[in-house]
């Protein structure tokens, strides 16, 4: 009953405005009062500092610090000018451009906003520049960004390590081949949308000019080296290896002279809010899913999808239409916090790798990063771009067929996200 | 209600000092720990406690200064179906109601904090030390929230 209360003032609250974090902290308050627990009320202060009491959780700064040391110090356009010199060949040109680009500063940010609003500018420029429509250059951009929280570092998959109980350092190589397919899939759409718009392809770069934007890109290209070579060989912990990320960046900064303390200040200050924001909806998500714990909400959920249907193939479409729908109207992240609790127990019940599922819901909710009504990348792009929402709903739309396509194999398949992590720590 | 904005102002480039000190001495403290541990074979014993006390002070006072510069998360979607003027009505109902909850969390941190005397199990503090932060920024918050009713009330242009 209180399960039922709980659920129904979360989704009132947040239908009106109120901020998610606290649409979450009155859910956990009205499902105590449901529950006749009112003597109860300091657990939920209680938990919230329990949450962020958490050393997995000290990664979340440190990954969102490196993003915007190399987003402010400009080695995010380095990065660009490389992955110009190794895809810009290709049919598609600097669509395809865009998504190699993404693909290894995803190697560097954990957070979509963090690519979408670094990189997706310099995209743009570029894109328009060489006669791309700016609605499409905004559109690629946005859908590319969201390969960010799926390749290490993720703070999604940190969240979801901490919330499911598994280990950081698993789930997070656990996202290397998915986020590399994502970025197949939408390079083989963007092959087929040049063909029938007529986009340009730059010319084949030589070997020389290869190598020299490798040169002016391996202070930034060796940040996701430190990140997943120190998961890899197992020397540092994920939250060691945010910690010299962030350092690096900002090391990288000064040798290069593009770190003032005032720029300094202003990448802490950013760093702060952006944490501040992420780890209160942690910190009110715990008593949440405390209270629906206690009321064994997961538990009964889990039967009721058993005894709906007894197929993992059935509870796996029925995850994925509701992660896609769910993320049209809501942000990942909170998203991710209301939905953990119920579904990760229900997953397990049906015998779905744990990891392998964080790898569906993460990847599932970041689908709506580009999906409107919310979808948030497209209103950062539209931001960035100049260039009105609706445009680039219309151009955007087409990517979404290969992001759900590589849901569904993610999904179906489970050693492309299980090879990796089952390689480096055993089954 | 002036005043009461620039004290806001002044709270909020509080906050956002000891978030960013917290966060720079967190990330020292961090880096310093790995090199130690890694280079020297060593270890300094209370960093990692340090470390979390430190991640508590730059999450609750970070959000604190997001509520405040109206930069936390708001699912706007229904909201921006609505004609203005109904928006603005429930706008100022869920700011208020935003605030009363993070009130009515406040209320009951005296009885968690009274809970909370031992001491620490490296550092010689008490274990309300880690709650603190939470309390001083859920009070933060509550203030915004009251402010950002009071400047619907107003009349001022709606943040969504």
């Amino acid at each position: 009953m209180s399960g039922a209360v709980m659920l129904v003032v979360l989704l009132a609250a947040m239908a009106i405005g109120v901020p998610v974090g606290l649409s979450m902290g009155l859910s956990a308050v009205a499902a105590l009062i449901a529950a006749g627990l009112s003597n109860a009320f300091y657990v939920i202060p209680q938990q919230m500092v329990e949450a962020v009491n958490s050393v997995p959780l000290l990664a979340v700064p440190y990954f969102i610090l490196a993003a915007i040391a190399m987003n402010e110090t400009g080695l995010t356009r380095e990065l660009f000018d490389f992955a110009s010199a190794l895809a810009g060949h290709l049919r598609g040109g600097l669509a395809q451009v865009s998504v190699v680009a993404s693909m290894i500063f995803s190697g560097i940010s954990g957070a979509a906003v963090a690519d979408a609003a670094g990189l997706g500018s310099i995209e743009v420029k570029a894109m328009t520049d060489r006669g791309y429509p700016r609605a499409f250059s905004a559109a690629i951009a946005a859908a590319s960004a969201a390969i960010g929280p799926i390749i290490p570092p993720s703070i999604p998959l940190v969240i979801y390590a901490f919330g499911a109980g598994v280990s950081t350092g698993r789930v997070l190589l656990a996202g290397i081949l998915p986020g590399v397919l994502v970025g197949i899939f939408l390079m083989i759409a963007n092959h087929f949308i040049a063909l029938r718009r007529g986009f340009p392809r730059e010319e084949r770069a030589r070997l020389g000019r290869i190598w020299r934007s490798f040169l002016a890109a391996a202070p930034a290209l060796a940040t996701p080296l430190i990140i997943i070579g120190a998961l890899l060989t197992g020397i540092v912990t994920a939250t060691e290896s945010g910690v010299l990320a962030s350092v690096y960046a900002l090391a990288v900064g000064l040798a290069t002279r593009r770190l003032s303390f005032r720029k300094l200040f202003k990448i802490l200050e950013e760093t702060a809010i952006m944490s501040g924001i992420i780890m209160v909806l942690i910190a009110f998500g715990k008593p949440m899913g405390w209270a629906m714990a206690f009321e064994r909400v997961p538990a009964e959920a889990a039967q009721l999808m058993v005894n709906i249907s007894g197929s993992k193939f059935v509870f796996l479409l029925f995850v994925i239409i509701l992660l896609v729908i769910i993320g049209a109207i809501m942000e990942g992240l909170p998203a991710l916090l209301i939905l953990m609790p119920v579904l990760v127990p229900v997953a397990t019940k049906f015998g779905i790798d744990t990891v392998q599922f964080g790898l569906i819901l993460v990847y599932g909710l970041i689908i709506g990063f580009v999906t409107p009504p919310v979808g948030i990348g497209l209103y950062i792009m539209s931001q960035v771009a100049h260039v009105r929402f609706e445009e680039i709903v219309r151009d955007v739309l087409i990517y979404l067929v290969p992001m759900i396509a590589a849901l569904f194999v993610i999904a179906y398949w489970p050693w492309v996200s299980l090879w990796i992590p089952n390689l480096v720590f055993g089954k | 209600m002036k005043q009461f904005r620039s004290l806001l102002q002044i709270l909020d480039r509080m906050f956002l000092v000891v978030s960013v000190s917290a966060l720079a001495l967190m990330t020292t403290l961090s880096f310093v720990q790995v090199v130690v541990r890694y280079v020297f074979r060593g270890g300094i014993v209370w960093a990692q406690p340090m470390t979390l006390v430190l991640l508590e002070i730059t999450s609750f006072t970070g959000a604190a200064v997001a509520v405040q510069r109206k930069r936390d998360i708001v699912v706007t979607a229904l909201l921006r179906a609505l004609p203005k003027p109904v928006e603005r009505v429930v706008l100022f109902v869920a700011t208020l109601l935003a605030a009363a909850t993070a009130l009515f969390i406040l209320t009951s941190t005296p009885r968690l904090i009274g809970m909370q005397g031992q001491v620490m199990q490296i550092l010689p503090w008490p274990r309300y030390v880690l709650t603190l932060p939470m309390v001083v920024s859920l009070g933060m918050i509550a203030l915004s929230l009251i402010a950002s009713a009071f400047d619907f009330l107003a009349g001022e242009e709606v943040p969504v």
